[in-house]
């Protein structure tokens, strides 16, 4: 058991699927149409360039991961890194992106559900998929580990028969006339689109305190997921580009359930709705797992309430942080607003991005001397072509996605500086607002009454307006009064 | 201190509960279920107003509150 109280039960091949599953979301699956008819059939180089972009931040990752094998991720790293709202921004975005991920892949669920069973009711279903995957998470970070495990092995074997089935009976004329119709635009288009798919590996550093031997595991784990990853989707896209012509693909809401009914008739399309639930379920358990360790993690430096922080005595997992970022997962997954959902996701994970890779270099310069199993290659060049690339993609994405960032910046900005204010003075604050209410309340009844104010009113609405007046005033006083200085 | 405890609770327990009731009543007023707003004589245009003082007024309320339950 950590020192923390969170158990190392993970292997490398628990910690390689929390990777890959994280990263295999429903979005691969009806993504892919609208990346075609950016990119053209040259998608089969747009996806392993996503991969690579992936990869020179995942490289920094592992260093981090195996050097500091503390729960919390992108967040401890910048904690040790700068510390302060840094390092806050940090946990806040990751924390905030996970819950949007978790929600957008709840939904993603429903509406995949929804294409056989056209009748359910899309809310209640992706409400009911994070009520499973709460209580399985709760039941312990193994168990979480194995029901992903199963549920990429199947989805692996799934996407495998695909690709062999495309491979060697698709149809095609066997060769692939390479194309980009709107030329290099539409490519880096296509880049900033796809890149998503790749957004997820990076859970795999969220449960390091849970990873059997961190220092050799994690860097293996994140390495070989990030490539896996590359494999998968590039044999993807090769076989159903062959399969169909981008120009038909682009058309499509859900281009590999098309492409596999192609190929196989409708037991294809069945089998590839089913990766899709799988794909959908599996990015939903990571990111559940994903955003109890970041709170945790927030909540053991201060910045969260304290109940974040308590481990289950039995199953050994931050439970209450679990079902509390749950319970915002499921606020976020009733509204159904799924463009705002991608949106946060997005601009999240990219930031997330630039920072992890400014805190590789600042630990570099910080703490030379720090233990490193493993060491960025080609360093400084591969953060460095992190953060431009990362940026670079933001650039690429729409206008609203910035304005939201910004928009959660500022809820960051607040929720720090609350947090800095601390309990105390935060309750003082609002003694005194209540206490300012009350009084009002109370010159509003009397002025009515002697009738200041032309307004006339039923006694029973008099009455009630004098006891919310009384209560507020009394609740004033006892909270300005308060004999404990707690600071959380 | 135990008489302290026990009138907090039952203060924050008061005040949590108007709160709430002010903001289920400004969701009712906005979306004018049972007709409340011709009831009230309330005029469209200052419907929102109405619905952010009522929302304001019991966020602070239902905080207040919680402080002082859980003292």
């Amino acid at each position: 058991m950590d020192k923390s109280g969170l158990r190392r039960e993970l292997g490398l091949l628990h910690a390689t699927m929390f990777g890959i599953g994280g990263a295999i979301s429903a979005g691969v699956f009806v993504m892919l149409g609208h990346a075609t008819s950016l990119a053209g059939a040259a998608i089969i180089i747009v996806l392993p360039l996503c991969g690579i972009i992936n990869l020179f931040t995942m490289c920094s990752y592992a260093e981090l991961g195996a050097a500091i094998p503390s729960a919390g991720g992108e967040y401890t790293f910048a904690k040790v890194a700068y510390g302060g709202l840094v390092a806050f921004l940090t946990g806040w975005f990751e924390w905030i992106s996970n819950a949007f991920f978790a929600a957008l892949s709840s939904v993603g669920f429903a509406y995949i559900v929804s294409y056989i069973f056209p009748t359910i009711n899309v809310p209640l279903t992706a409400i009911i998929m994070i009520i499973i995957f709460t209580v399985i998470n709760i039941r312990g970070v193994k168990e979480a580990g194995t029901a992903e495990t199963m549920m990429i092995v199947v989805l692996l074997i799934i996407l495998a028969i695909y690709f062999l089935v495309g491979w060697l009976y698709g149809p095609g004329t066997g060769t692939l006339q390479m194309s980009a119709p709107k030329g290099f635009l539409g490519i880096a288009e296509a880049t900033a689109y796809i890149f998503v798919v790749y957004l997820g590996a990076e859970a795999i550093a969220v449960t390091q305190a849970e990873i059997k031997n961190p220092s050799k595991t994690i860097p293996r784990a994140i390495i070989l997921s990030a490539i896996t990853l590359i494999v998968v989707y590039t044999l993807i896209a090769y076989v159903t580009v062959r399969a169909v012509p981008p120009e038909i693909l682009g058309k499509e809401v859900s281009p590999l359930t098309y492409v596999a009914g192609k190929m196989m008739g409708p037991l294809g399309a069945i089998l590839i709705t089913i990766a899709g639930m799988i794909a959908a379920l599996s990015s939903l358990n990571t990111s559940i797992v994903a955003q109890s360790r970041v709170a945790y993690a927030l909540s053991r430096d201060g910045y969260f309430p304290a109940a974040f922080m308590k481990i289950h005595r039995r199953f050994g997992v931050p439970h209450v942080a679990v079902i509390l970022s749950s319970l915002f997962t499921i606020a976020l997954a009733a509204t159904g607003v799924i463009q705002f959902v991608g949106y946060a996701t997005d601009f999240g994970f990219i930031i997330g991005f630039t920072l992890v890779n400014l805190s590789l270099m600042k630990l570099r310069q910080k703490k030379p001397n720090l233990e490193r199993p493993f060491k960025v290659p080609l360093y400084p060049f591969t953060p460095i072509a992190g953060i431009v690339t990362s940026l670079v993609l933001l650039l690429f994405i729409d206008m609203k996605v910035l304005t939201l960032g910004a928009g959660l910046g500022v809820l960051a900005l607040m929720a720090y500086y609350l947090s800095m204010v601390g309990h105390y003075r935060i309750r003082i604050a609002f003694g005194g607002m209540s206490l300012g209410i009350g009084v009002f309340v109370a010159l509003l009844v009397y002025m009515m009454e002697t009738g200041l104010v032309p307004l006339v009113m039923p006694p029973i609405l008099l009455y009630a307006l004098i006891f919310v007046s009384a209560t507020s005033i009394l609740a004033g006083v006892l909270n300005i009064t308060t004999p404990t200085r707690k600071i959380f | 201190m135990e008489v302290r405890k026990i009138v907090s609770k039952v203060v924050g327990v008061a005040q949590s509960g108007i709160g709430v009731l002010a903001i289920i009543f400004g969701y009712i007023l906005y979306y004018n279920l049972f007709d409340i707003q011709d009831m009230l004589n309330a005029s469209a245009q200052n419907v929102p107003l109405y619905f952010l003082f009522l929302f304001i007024f019991g966020l602070i309320s239902v905080i207040s509150g919680f402080f002082l339950i859980y003292e």
